[in-house]
């Protein structure tokens, strides 16, 4: 029924008369649309707020905001992407709000990652890494998700969160550490 | 190289995963985007408002002084000369009506001409005669091209209204609008049926059930008549009739009352409402040919037929029986256009709120009591 608009691979076709049926507020469209995009929000939001209860507050507010700025999608890159910076963008805010970001200019060097006792991260499954990054500290969680999953340079991660490249890059070798140390203990 | 393979494998397992959602944030969603669809009104209100009160202040704090008013809206006028003839003060006063028209009562009569004095015959000239001021005559307005009759008497009819404190507009005006309300929507909810939800349709009396979450809404039209008094400077009270037709689709079950059941079935619903408005006026900015005013009141409406039309290999159709009265209490600002003195366009925008949407028919009213509206006509100012 839909025709692939959508260039990203894997990724769910929007065609142009869907999304301007959201924009005109057909609330047909819109229900789509959501259904189309939830689970992988979902999954999004929970990574940066670490909890169900605050991940579905935070999904909420992205959809709303979502449907209300689609004026601002003038089609450049994929829907999906565009999507996707609206609920991390919203996912921030709510961190921010309860300041549980607190990032300080801490830029004490992170040792001892790879050894040859770590335990291999492709032996943990899908269910057992989001436990292990919703396990990690807030600031540290938020520069991972930022850097390795959405592929935000440190610059627009200092950027956004208000703190020096220094202080991200700091940040984010904490939690590749806290991460791998949790699957070491997994062992 | 180890850290890189690290991030990609947790880049890959994470980023296009999925989790379940609770149904509960779509119905947050929704309620959002329905209090977002409202908030453009009230920014709308508020900036109409705004308009209107800095409209008001600049009209207040700088209305010309009466002088220059005079000066300006004063059409042209000439000096009646006198003649060898005696021009009958009965022919000056129809000149005096015929421009203003019926709406304005001729102020004070015009003093009687002079007696016109004899003089010996003088010689006439090459030259055009000259008019000589004649005095104890009044300056009567004369206009001689036609299209400016209209906005001469207008300005003439204004600022009588003005010097003799009366309002502009006087005795009854006659309406004729439409009415728009609100969106075509879908929504969720399900048709109001309290004595029987959630019981076996079959157990239950003729009549509508367990409509399914999904209702698509067709917009809501009104067209009316009104008549409007005016009963002191500026105020004004009115009322009607007005008819409105809301529509909707769902899906949901019938039971004919004799054992007939059709269940999931796609049904239409006509909803025939006649409602008598009521509303007091005040108008507060009038400028030349533009009013603004604003107005506040209530209204009852009554359902006169509700239609059920259920989908089946032949249609069946059902009719409910009349439910409570439909009371609802408006207030709004709009605006007036006039043409001429006796017709003028309005625009009223306002906002409605129905009371006791739980004993009527399920329409965007019981799930949205509080309503904006678009009321738009023309006015017809039957005058005295």
């Amino acid at each position: 029924m839909w025709t692939r608009e959508d260039n990203s691979p894997g990724g769910h076709a929007f065609p142009q008369q869907l999304l301007q049926d959201c924009k005109d507020g057909k609330l047909k469209a819109q229900r789509q649309v959501y259904d189309a995009l939830s689970p992988k929000m979902m999954a999004l939001c929970l990574r940066y707020m670490g909890n169900r209860e605050d991940a579905e507050d935070v999904l909420q507010e992205g959809f709303i905001t979502l449907f209300t700025k689609l004026d601002s999608y003038q089609g450049a890159g994929s829907f999906e992407g565009w999507a996707r910076r609206i609920f991390v963008n919203t996912a921030l805010m709510h961190l921010r709000r309860t300041d549980a970001l607190g990032l300080s200019d801490d830029i004490t060097e992170a040792h001892g990652l790879f050894t040859e006792e770590a335990t291999p991260v492709q032996k943990m499954g899908y269910r057992e890494l989001m436990q292990m990054v919703a396990a990690l500290p807030p600031d540290a969680r938020t520069v991972f998700n930022m850097y390795v999953i959405e592929g935000y340079s440190h610059k627009e991660i200092a950027k956004e969160l208000g703190c020096t490249e220094a202080t991200s890059r700091s940040k984010l070798q904490r939690a590749r550490i806290r991460l791998q140390e949790m699957i070491n203990e997994t062992k | 190289m180890k850290e890189q393979e690290f991030d990609i494998y947790v880049r890959n397992t994470l980023r296009d995963a999925s989790e379940s959602v609770s149904p509960e944030v779509w119905k947050g969603v929704e309620a959002g985007l329905r209090r977002k669809k409202l908030l453009p009104f009230w920014r709308w209100t508020a900036a109409s408002v705004a308009a209107a009160a800095a409209v008001v202040a600049g009209f207040v704090f700088l209305k010309p002084s009466a002088a220059s008013i005079e000066e300006h809206s004063q059409p042209t006028s000439i000096f009646i000369a006198q003649s060898s003839e005696e021009i009958p003060q009965e022919q000056l006063l129809p000149i005096r009506k015929q421009i203003a028209g019926k709406q304005v009562r001729v102020a004070q009569e015009l003093p009687a001409l002079p007696e016109p004095v004899a003089e010996e015959p003088v010689p006439v000239q090459e030259e055009a005669p000259v008019q000589e001021e004649v005095t104890g005559l009044e300056e009567v307005p004369v206009v001689t091209e036609a299209p400016s009759v209209e906005e001469h008497s207008h300005a003439l009819l204004q600022q009588l209204a003005r010097e003799e404190g009366k309002p502009f507009r006087r005795g009854f005006g006659l309406s004729a609008s439409g009415n728009v309300q609100g969106n075509q929507r879908q929504d969720v909810g399900g048709h109001i049926a309290p004595r029987q939800f959630g019981a076996p349709v079959l157990q239950q009396g003729e009549g509508i059930y367990n409509a399914t979450p999904e209702t698509s809404f067709s917009l809501p039209l009104s067209a009316g008549v009104g008549l409007m008094y005016y009963f002191a400077p500026r105020w004004a009270v009115g009322s009607g009739l007005r008819y409105t037709y809301m529509g909707r689709t769902f899906m949901g079950d019938y039971n004919s009352g004799d054992g007939f059941v059709l269940a999931g079935t796609d049904i239409d619903n006509h909803q025939h409402w006649l409602g008598i408005p009521l509303n007091v006026y005040f108008t507060f900015v009038e400028k030349g040919r533009w009013h603004v005013h604003t107005f506040a009141g209530g209204g009852v409406d009554f359902l006169l037929r509700n239609d059920y039309l259920v989908h089946y290999n032949k249609d069946i159709h059902y009719m409910e029986k009349s439910r409570a009265p439909q009371w609802s209490a408006n207030l709004g600002v709009g605006v007036e256009y006039q043409l001429n003195p006796f017709l003028s366009l309005y625009l009223d925008p306002q906002f409605r709120y129905y009371f006791g949407t739980e004993q009527q028919p399920r329409s965007l009213r019981t799930i949205q009591p509080l309503r904006f509206d678009i009321e738009a006509g023309l006015r017809f100012n039957l005058g005295r």
